[in-house]
Order: structure tokens, then sequence, then C-alpha cells
């Protein structure tokens, strides 16, 4: 188009593109979107277990989920993520389904940890093999429990993920 | 009956009121309750900043899994027997032997469900030829269950990225595998010795 021609017109990675003395930023829908929504991921307060005690340390001053623009919400209504701490035992795990149910589009689940992942130690009648069996599961994280920066690793994968996103803005999918 | 008046001096009574006056108008109290806060002001912040800058994990640390490279062959020095598997907790190491053209055994496959283990080390601690470590490794992250299925080669890869000759030395002597003094044998005590 007319902007490509101009000389002045500076790209700053693929599909985003400055105007310097407009001071203006061309960007795609898709690009921009991701990009709030990378850049905010509001996390549900919901822990299950001792990966949970790590997920508040995370929290804390000396790593500080909010630095990153991620914030423990209280309510699941506020929400966009699921982090699941914890062994998922099948007691709790409609609860677990109900509160992903209850949370707005788009919503992201992460697996925190060896018990929520497959299960762990526990190969018995009470607990869940795997909370990917009754959740979409987006990011793995590994560790027993993982260590703060191994939960912080498993955020930078989940933005990641969502800046690859396209059209999950759109009601036509 | 006796009557007690109390008998307060009006000086003290001056000074008293004078006090509080003071840390009323001049915020004293909330100046020593602040004096932490205003404190850290001046101080280096203690977040690390972690995409950044990664924390070294501790010496001991147990982390992600890799399987010993022998310098001399080249491949890994497990031989098979079985018995990390048979120690393991949540039963996530996976051996498959067969029998070689030599009549020797050979491992087929070597896997490990790295998403069910729960890094106790006694695998470490079981395996009679220091042939599996657990690496300082703790950050890996992924989006499939797949990704964190290793096999030999993956765990072999690992070795060759995560451990350093040094590093092996230290870890190998100072936390983990069997040393030849935890095999000494108990004089004292009549022990079971096969035909020599």
């Amino acid at each position: 188009m007319i902007l490509d021609k101009l000389p002045s017109v500076v790209e700053l990675e693929e599909g985003i593109k400055v105007i310097p003395g407009a001071s203006t930023i061309i960007a795609t829908v898709d690009k921009l979107i991701n990009w709030g929504r990378a850049s905010s991921i509001w996390p549900v307060t919901f822990g299950l277990a001792c990966c949970a005690i790590e997920m508040m340390t995370t929290g804390s001053s000396h790593y500080d989920l909010d630095r990153l623009g991620i914030i423990f919400r209280g309510s699941p209504r506020q929400a966009d993520c699921m982090i699941v701490a914890g062994t998922v035992t099948k007691k709790m795990a409609p609860v677990v389904r109900k509160i992903y149910d209850q949370m707005p589009e788009p919503r992201y689940v992460m697996a925190m940890g060896s018990c929520a992942c497959t299960g762990n130690v526990y190969r018995s009648y009470s607990v869940v093999q795997g909370c990917d069996s009754f959740l979409p599961v987006d990011v793995y994280i590994p560790g027993c429990p993982p260590r703060p920066e191994a939960l912080l690793g498993g955020f930078v994968k989940l933005q990641e993920k969502m800046m690859k996103e396209s059209w999950r803005w759109s009601p036509i999918r | 009956m006796e009557e007690y008046v109390k008998i307060v001096t009006r000086d003290r009574l001056y000074k008293d009121e004078m006090e509080s006056l003071m840390t009323k108008f001049l915020f004293l109290e909330i100046v020593r309750g602040m004096r932490l806060t205003l404190k850290t002001m001046f101080k280096k912040p203690v977040t690390r900043r972690y995409p950044k800058e990664k924390r070294q994990a501790k010496p001991g640390f147990r982390g992600l899994h890799a399987l010993v490279r022998n310098p001399e062959t080249g491949n890994a020095k497990c031989v098979g027997c079985g018995l990390c598997a048979a120690m393991c907790p949540s039963k996530c190491i996976y051996i498959y032997t067969r029998e070689g053209d030599n009549h020797e055994k050979v491992v087929e496959r070597y896997e490990i469900e790295v998403l069910r283990c729960v890094y106790c080390s006694l695998c470490v601690e079981a395996c009679p030829f220091q042939a599996i470590a657990l690496t300082e490794t703790y950050d890996y992250a992924a989006f499939s269950k797949q990704e964190l299925f290793y096999t030999k080669d993956r765990l072999l890869k690992n070795w060759d990225d995560f451990m350093t000759e040094e590093k092996k030395k230290r870890y190998f002597e100072s936390f983990w595998g069997p040393k030849t003094s935890f095999f000494r044998e108990n004089e004292s005590q009549a022990t079971f010795k096969g035909k020599s």
C-alpha cells in the first residue's frame, strides 16, 4: 500500500511498523490484542497442595509476578488463566472443572508440578492421573514442586503461546 | 474512714502534655513506624529479574535427569539391570533390554516420564554403576506431555548439555553414587561369600 512506499516507515518486527515523525505504530489487531493479553495474565488464586506454597513464593518480592503483569484474582470470573497447583483428587476434580467453566474466554490452563501433570506417586484410586483428563492444559511445568523460576518459565512459555494466536478475539473463528 | 486523695504535681502534668503534643504535631509515631519502609527506599531491590538473570541452583540440587555417557565408548554407562526402575517410588523409569549378537545384554530403550518424577534421587543412589544423574537444570516447561517423555538419546544429550567434568566429580563424590567405602565388610560379622 501507500505506507510501504514511504521511506520513513520502520519495521520493528514482523507485522509491526512505526512511523517515527507521527509517533504512530501500525500493527494487526491480532498482534495488538495478543500483546495486551500476554502482558496481563490474571490467574485464579487456587491451590490444591504443596505446589501452591511455591506459587505464593513466586508472587512474593524475590520473584515478583507483578512485574510481568500477572496479578492473582480471587474470582474465576475476573481471571483468564488457571494454575492447577497440586494433587487433583477425584473428589476435587468436579470443583476444579466448575471453576474452569466459570472463567470467561479466552482461558488458559497451566498444570504445575508432577501431581497435576500425571498424578506423580499417587497411582491410587482417589487421585486423578493428570488434570489433562478433564481440562485442556496449555503448559506443563515439571518439578516436585517446581521452583518459582520454573513457574515463571511456564508463564513465559504461555506468553509465547498467546503471542502466536490468531483470531481468538473474534466471535467468528 | 480515711479517704485517699491522689496528688498530682503541676509540673509533671505539664511535661506529659507537652510530650503528647510534640508527638501529635511532629508525627513522631508515624516516622518511627515508617523507619523500616523509608530505609528500604535506598536499598537495592531484592527482586531477581527472572528471564534475564537466572539463579544458579545450589550444589546437590535435584533437577532434570541425565544418563551418564561413558567417555571411552561414547554410549550410555547403563547396563540395564533395572535397579533404578525397581527403586523408583513413582515407577516412571521404563527399561527394555534384549540379547545382543554376542549374547550380551543390550539396553534397547531407556525412558523416563519426567512429568511423573518426584526428584527423590533414589535411582541415582540405587545405581551400582553411577550411570544416571540428576542435573541442576530446573526450568523446562513444555506445551505437551510428549516433549517431557525423555528417551535414551535425549537423556544422553542432557548429560552433554548440563554436566561438566568438574560438576560430575563434585556430584558423584559429595552427594551421590555408591562409593567403595559403602561396601566395606564388617569383619565381626559372618558374611556369605560365593565361590571364588
